[in-house]
């Protein structure tokens, strides 16, 4: 035990490992449950992976128009549709779950597709619009069971390091100075003893 | 008797009739396993000489679609060049359909507050230019290049402004764009000795885009703004379309629609926007107008209509190119690209 060997063996020592203890021990129920909270928004966040194998058909689809609109009204005339049409405002907000940061993207602002003449190509435009939306949604599902999941190992790891390693330590050299101690007094009792029956024997 | 100024593009338009692509020519390069493959297909053809101009590595579909329109924007201007007057006058009318397009595109992009070049705009040639295209490319908001139509052919879409800014949409100084670009064709048609077939042609094709208009309007639930999109010329369509459009169902418009044919395409759209297929909706005026301009070429071979019908299969074949090009790049399913052709 290492950090056993640069302690004192006394009584103020015992009294501030015991708090420390104490502590670590709180500072252990606070992280399990920490542990059990990230656990249930994992599953929260599990359930709802279906929704990539959604936003995959619905891009699929959407590309599959696209390459027909492209097709029947060529490159040059999309593109100039495409310009007409404003851009997707996207607003990252970063939102935490215990702790744990995860980035949150929503579309603050819808391109208009109103300026195109085409109805083919407003479909494929609110489509792929759409898909989009429906990507951020996902991006942010997957983000946030990414970082809760090492955010989980790594209080799984501190938990197992405070309940395999550290509290016993502590418990074992609480233990140590006790016994050090309890051996202390006893002989501390035999000596007083002894100088008693010394000082009875001198008096008779 | 037909004077010479009118047999003789009819005449030479026979003779460039046969130069057209046919549809087992579209079959064949449908069937091709790759754009290289299809490009040397098209080396046998008209459009060898600018083909052989691009290197094989560099060959791809924005080259080829350059080139589709570069050949459709030579072939408009070559019948203008060997015409004259009210013949030249009509087609340089219809060629300027072009050049409506390039405002177009000019006007998406300033709303867009995007950058616009040259290249990006179809082959037009200057001579026929009626506006200044190159000045309104350097403008920087759609109020800028509308003031430049101003002295121009197009003035009645500049007054258009308000609405512009009404809707903050190009759309609406786009329908008005079509509006001024048909009245002004329709005046010139007009003109024209034995204009009825030709009348026919291009009524056909503003009735078509009407119903276009009205289905499509109809179907997104915009009918109030119906009005301001609608073509003022009605060939075989009732003079108030709109206002019975709008108070009308969506299923009721093919009733609304007296003339036989158009009835059948408008249910066959119906169908299809109820589908969800509006490429194949859009698709279907398109198939129409090219079957009506080929039975008129057949049944008029010697009226002007043949050479109006001619330069609509030109656009026929530039838009069968374009499909080919492009779904050949996008390695899209033989059958896919099949369904956008107009065969």
């Amino acid at each position: 035990m290492a950090f056993v060997e640069g302690t004192t063996a006394t009584r103020g020592a015992l009294i501030r490992l015991k708090d420390t203890l104490e502590f670590i021990r709180r500072g252990r129920d606070i992280l399990k449950m920490k542990r059990d909270r990230l656990a249930e928004e994992m599953k929260k966040f599990l359930d709802q992976m279906t929704r990539r194998e959604k936003a995959n058909k619905k891009l699929l689809r959407a590309y599959g128009d696209l390459q027909s609109a492209l097709a029947a009204h060529g490159h040059d005339e999309v593109s100039s549709f495409a310009i007409s049409v404003s851009k997707m405002d996207i607003e990252v907000l970063p939102i935490s779950l215990m702790g744990v940061v995860v980035p949150k993207m929503s579309v603050k602002e819808r391109p208009r597709a109103s300026s195109i003449q085409s109805l083919s190509l407003r479909q494929v435009a609110d489509e792929l619009q759409g898909s989009i939306a429906e990507l951020l949604e996902v991006t942010h599902i997957e983000m946030s069971i990414e970082r809760i999941a090492y955010e989980l190992m790594m209080t799984n790891r501190k938990v197992n390091a405070l309940e395999k390693v550290i509290i016993p330590a502590y418990e074992k050299h609480i233990r140590y100075i006790e016994n050090l101690l309890f051996d202390e007094d006893l002989e501390e009792f035999a000596r007083i003893k002894y100088i008693n029956a010394v000082a009875d024997r001198k008096k008779t | 008797m037909k004077s010479a100024k009118t047999i003789y593009p009819i005449a030479r338009t026979h003779g460039l009739r046969p130069h057209l692509l046919e549809p087992e020519d579209f079959v064949r390069l449908l069937r091709t396993k790759n754009m290289v493959e299809m490009v040397d297909l098209l080396m046998k053809t008209e459009y060898a000489s600018e083909l052989s101009e691009i290197p094989t590595e560099e060959v791809d579909a924005d080259h080829l679609e350059r080139i589709f329109y570069q050949t459709l924007s030579d072939r408009f201007a070559f019948l203008l060049m060997i015409t004259g007057g009210k013949i030249k006058e009509a087609l340089e009318e219809y060629y300027r359909r072009i050049e409506v397009e390039n405002i177009k595109r000019i006007l998406r992009a300033k709303h867009g507050k995007e950058d616009i070049s040259e290249s990006q705009l179809l082959p037009y040639q200057r001579k026929y230019q009626k506006a200044n295209l190159q000045a309104m490319l350097k403008t920087g908001t759609v109020t800028e290049a509308i003031s430049l139509l101003k002295e121009t052919i197009y003035s009645a879409v500049a007054e258009r402004i308000d609405l512009y800014e009404k809707y903050s949409s190009p759309l609406v100084l786009e329908a008005h764009l079509d509006k001024s670009y048909y009245s002004s064709l329709w005046k010139h048609l007009r003109k024209l000795v034995d204009n009825e077939r030709v009348k026919e042609l291009v009524g056909t094709e503003i009735d078509l885009k009407n119903i276009l208009y009205v289905l499509s309007f109809k179907f997104m639930k915009m009918e109030r703004e119906l009005p301001e999109a609608i073509i003022d010329i009605r060939y075989k369509l009732p003079r108030d379309l709109s206002q019975i459009i709008i108070a009308a169902d969506f299923g009721a418009v093919p009733e609304i629609l007296m003339w036989p044919s158009y009835v059948q395409l408008a249910r066959k759209t119906i169908a299809l926007f109820e589908e969800k297929k509006l490429v194949e909706a859009e698709q279907a005026f398109y198939q129409y107008l090219c079957s009506f301009s080929e039975s008129l070429m057949l049944e008029n071979p010697n009226n002007l209509v043949y050479v109006f019908a001619y330069l609509q299969l030109c656009v026929r074949e530039q838009r069968n190119l374009v499909a080919l090009a492009v779904g050949k790049q996008l390695r899209m399913e033989e059958g896919k690209i099949q369904s956008l052709l107009f065969l």
